[in-house]
């Protein structure tokens, strides 16, 4: 693109953008999404894309107010920012419970006191500040320069250039809100109408099996909005885990009894394999592929960093002349200021003048090698593909590994419980970093597409961060106050799971090699096939009972796809050339697709923004429970409505002029190869 | 809005109708209601009661591995609830040519009727700067206290399940220092009612 490139706004028209009410609905974003995507993230290990939901709820409420493109934009700007920030921070804060539960004086047996909210917020502060700040002389690299795809930026640019003309996206939000937000408020840890689950477990002796299915509208959406394959693929991670895992453990080496446990004694007893044996098969997977990801990522990982400094090189400071090439001036200064900042936390955390600056420095140096391979491979791969959670990981053994060396040479003297805290802190900014910069990218390629002002999208991010950063700890420590962090029965974390037992691993060097073992050779043989190994060990991890309805999720998004391209292909498309064909059923296609995506979307949000809501009332006097011991068939009635609903609503344009016959008909073909 | 809008409108009320009846008739509790109304037991006697309350303390010395039991007479008496609060505090670090840190001990506090059908128990270590505590409540129910009155001691079971060792904070360690066992101080409060002649007058 370059310097011919012509935005949508000239650079020499300067329309509204950066105004009052573009920040103040951007911060309403902000919080919606940051609570959504912190919820989803504890509850199944998976965060949503804020961008097209951000978009509609952007556009709803400015285009009444005579709201620019531009302002859109940067309340859909600050808003996704939400959405990264809670990423990073639910993948690492919840991890230092998990360390608590096997070493109490590590003193993080919960996240809701008011050093801790501090500390919290001030470690995602500066990672998210640190993840703009990085990126800041890449955008003229990767996005001008390099021009990289970034795929989620452009499709951003491109969805607010249509939507901006109309559309009824914001009622399926809403719609899906509702009923997502009304059925979890119904369920077992509201109302308590119906039980959220239901799983048993058949056969007797030690030949058992175990199945079930959870019963969340959220799940569903997240289905549909990852895809037939990947829901596929996480479902098939599930089986192994847990239909074949499980049992066949359980045959040979026998089931074990558990007591003081809530559970009836044989799901409590499958519970406990999962918890003691099977687990750390998704770990040894996980560490597995996420190392392999990063080396099968190395050509543009080099080339990231190789750009990055010659960016810095080039990089003038100036002011540009044009608006559209205007970027904030980062000062020297900025980043020693911030460097003492973070020297002064760990210092406060640790007691130690030594490990302090040391873990300062590791931090600088990981993040900003990581920043930069977020920023550029989310140009590639798209911010949803990016390997966060693997550069943590590797951030994390790093890190580990130093401070036990320091310990074990003498230089420095730290408990175990102090190292462990410490690794994770440390690990806390990079994973925060590398959220905000791979979105920060985003944002600066629809910025482009746009013609909008870099510098003014970098203050709107320093807002989102400012506001993320206070608002999601106070979410995430509400939630883990209220639901047991990193069990089944409460909310899995997966990825802070792993972190968790990964630092302990390598600090006591105890834990499950058999099991860790065997993942890391499924996870080779997922490779050698081909195979996506993060999701399948996702799958393995997590409780089948969500892994089901994430997989109906994506079937339901599968049908709604072939019946919209039979119906394409049998009435819209006669007497077509193949290539008119092939155009009219990728846009309908793409139509369909994202009339689903913002039902998805809404689902996930309602069901997440009232997750957060019932967490407050359980932990508050309030008894809301209407039945003490509710029963699952009214959530199952209406999961099969709500199934049926999503169908709908998404071929719902293309049935309107279709009589039942022909919807039966078209129906009937969808299952033909 | 166009017809099979409609049609999906209304079957949303029909199914949410249809979840909001099964979920009254489904309901687990209805059917503990009509058990409790079939087995309905006599209970007004502990109306007639006041509820008395004893307090007993003990400190004492136990080794890793071992046990001590306390018990609480259940003679002439019907128990409403046991509070055992077991506090202890374990020995400071040592500090040599470099500091040895004492690693946590762990206490189980168990609380057990006469015949082991009713039961509390819990297990922990102390924090970073030694200090330990446990708390076990059993809180009987109505139909439980009838159940249970008059029918023998009930128990309060100190355990040290593991007292751990000295660690070197920096390196391996060489030298060994042991930790063999803690003090503990344990309060035991319960309120009953009295069923002798003396308390039923």
């Amino acid at each position: 693109m370059g310097d011919e490139f012509e935005p949508y706004i000239s650079p020499g028209k300067d329309i509204a953008e950066f105004s009052l009410k573009a920040i103040l609905v951007g911060i309403l974003i902000t919080v919606v999404m940051g609570a959504a995507n912190a919820y989803l993230g504890l509850y199944v290990g998976m965060t949503v894309s804020a961008t097209i939901p951000s978009l509609v709820f952007a556009l709803a409420i400015l285009k009444p107010f005579k709201g620019t493109i531009l302002e859109i934009n940067m309340a859909k700007n600050i808003g996704v920012a939400g959405e990264a920030l809670a990423a990073g921070i639910i993948f690492t804060f919840p991890a230092l419970i998990i360390i608590n539960r096997e070493f109490p004086g590590a003193g993080w047996d919960q996240l809701f006191t008011f050093e801790r909210m501090l500390i919290i917020i001030l470690v995602s502060l500066v990672g998210g500040v640190l993840g703009i700040l990085f990126t800041i002389p890449l955008r003229k690299v990767f996005i001008d320069d390099l021009d990289l795809p970034y795929p989620e930026g452009v499709a951003a640019a491109e969805v607010l250039k249509t939507m901006e003309k109309g559309g009824r996206g914001i009622y399926y939000i809403l719609l899906a809100a509702g009923i997502g937000g009304g059925m979890k408020f119904a369920s077992s840890s509201g109302l308590s109408l119906w039980k959220e689950e239901i799983s048993g477990v058949i056969g007797s002796g030690r030949a058992r099996l175990f199945g079930g299915v959870n019963i969340s509208p959220a799940l569903l959406g997240v289905g549909y909005i990852i895809g037939p394959k990947i829901a596929l693929i996480v479902f098939t991670g599930g089986i192994l885990g847990w239909v074949i895992g499980i049992p066949v453990y359980g045959f040979f080496f026998g089931w074990p009894e558990v007591v003081d446990s809530d559970l009836p004694a044989k799901i409590a007893s499958v519970m406990e394999i999962w918890d003691t044996q099977t687990k750390w098969i998704g770990i040894g997977a996980v560490l597995t592929g996420g190392i392999y990801t990063l080396w099968s990522m190395r050509k543009p990982l080099m080339q990231s960093i190789k750009e990055t400094v010659r960016g810095k090189k080039g990089d003038e400071g100036g002011p540009a002349l044009i608006r559209t090439e205007r970027d904030f001036h980062v000062s020297p200064v900025y980043l020693v200021v911030i460097f003492i900042a973070v020297a002064g936390l760990y210092l406060f955390i640790t007691k130690s003048v030594v490990i302090s600056p040391i873990l300062a420095v590791l931090m600088f140096i990981a993040t900003f090698l990581f920043t930069a391979v977020a920023g550029y491979l989310a140009g590639i791969v798209g911010s949803s593909n990016n390997p966060i959670s693997s550069v943590t990981i590797l951030t994390l053994m790093v890190t580990a590994f130093v401070l036990l060396g320091m310990n074990m040479v003498g230089i420095s003297s730290m408990s175990i419980e102090m190292g462990m805290t410490a690794t994770i802190l440390v690990a806390a900014v990079v994973c925060c970093s590398a959220a905000i910069a791979g979105d920060s990218m985003q944002e600066l390629k629809t910025a482009q597409i746009l013609g909008a002002t870099p510098i003014r999208i970098q203050w709107g991010r320093f807002i989102g961060v400012a506001v993320g950063a206070i608002v999601i700890p106070f979410i995430v420590g509400l939630l883990a106050s209220a639901f047991v962090i990193g069990k089944p029965s409460g909310l899995p974390a997966p990825q802070a799971v792993i972190m968790g037992s990964t630092v302990v691993a390598i600090f006591t060097g105890e834990f499950n090699y058999v099991m860790f073992g065997i993942g890391m050779v499924l996870a080779a043989v997922l490779i050698f096939t081909k195979l996506p190994v993060m999701a399948v060990a996702i799958g393995i991890y997590l409780p089948f009972t969500l892994t089901t309805p994430i997989f109906i999720g994506g079937m339901l998004g599968w049908v709604s796809e072939r019946f919209v391209v039979m119906k394409t292909r049998m009435y819209d498309t006669v007497g077509l050339a193949k290539d008119q064909v092939e155009a009219k059923i990728k846009d309908a296609k793409e139509r369909t697709f994202n009339v689903g995506l913002l039902f998805a979307a809404g689902l996930v949000a309602g069901e997440a923004i009232t997750g957060v809501i019932v967490a407050a009332i359980i932990i508050s006097p309030l008894d809301i429970k209407l039945i003490s011991n509710p029963s699952a068939i009214p959530g199952i009635f209406g999961l099969v409505y709500l199934m049926l609903l999503i169908i709908y609503i998404v071929i719902r344009d293309d049935i309107a002029h279709l009589k039942a016959p022909q919807i039966l008909s078209i129906f009937s073909k969808v299952f033909k190869r | 809005m166009n017809g099979n809008d409609r049609v999906v409108i209304i079957s949303g009320v029909v199914v949410l109708l249809l979840m909001l009846t099964t979920a009254m008739v489904f309901r687990g509790d209805v059917a503990a209601g009509i058990q409790q109304q079939d087995d309905s037991v006599d209970l007004s006697w502990m109306s007639d009661l006041p509820v008395e309350s004893g307090t007993d303390t003990q400190s004492q010395k136990l080794n890793e591995g071992s046990e001590a039991q306390f018990p609480i007479p259940g003679e002439g008496r019907a128990i409403k609830e046991i509070r055992a609060t077991l506090t202890w505090v374990d020995e400071p670090d040592i500090r040599r040519a470099r500091l040895y840190e004492n690693q946590p001990d762990s206490f189980t506090l168990a609380v057990a009727s006469g015949d082991g059908n009713i039961s509390g128990t819990i297990s922990g270590a102390n924090s970073a700067d030694g200090k330990g505590s446990l708390l076990v409540q059993v809180t009987l129910t109505d139909e439980e206290i009838d159940q249970f009155m008059d029918s023998g001691d009930w128990s309060v079971i100190v355990t040290l399940d593991t007292a751990q060792d000295y660690e070197p904070r920096l390196g391996p360690g060489v030298i060994v220092l042991t930790d063999n066992g803690n003090d503990f101080s344990l309060t035991i409060e319960y309120d009953y009612y009295d069923l002798s002649p003396e308390g039923e007058e």
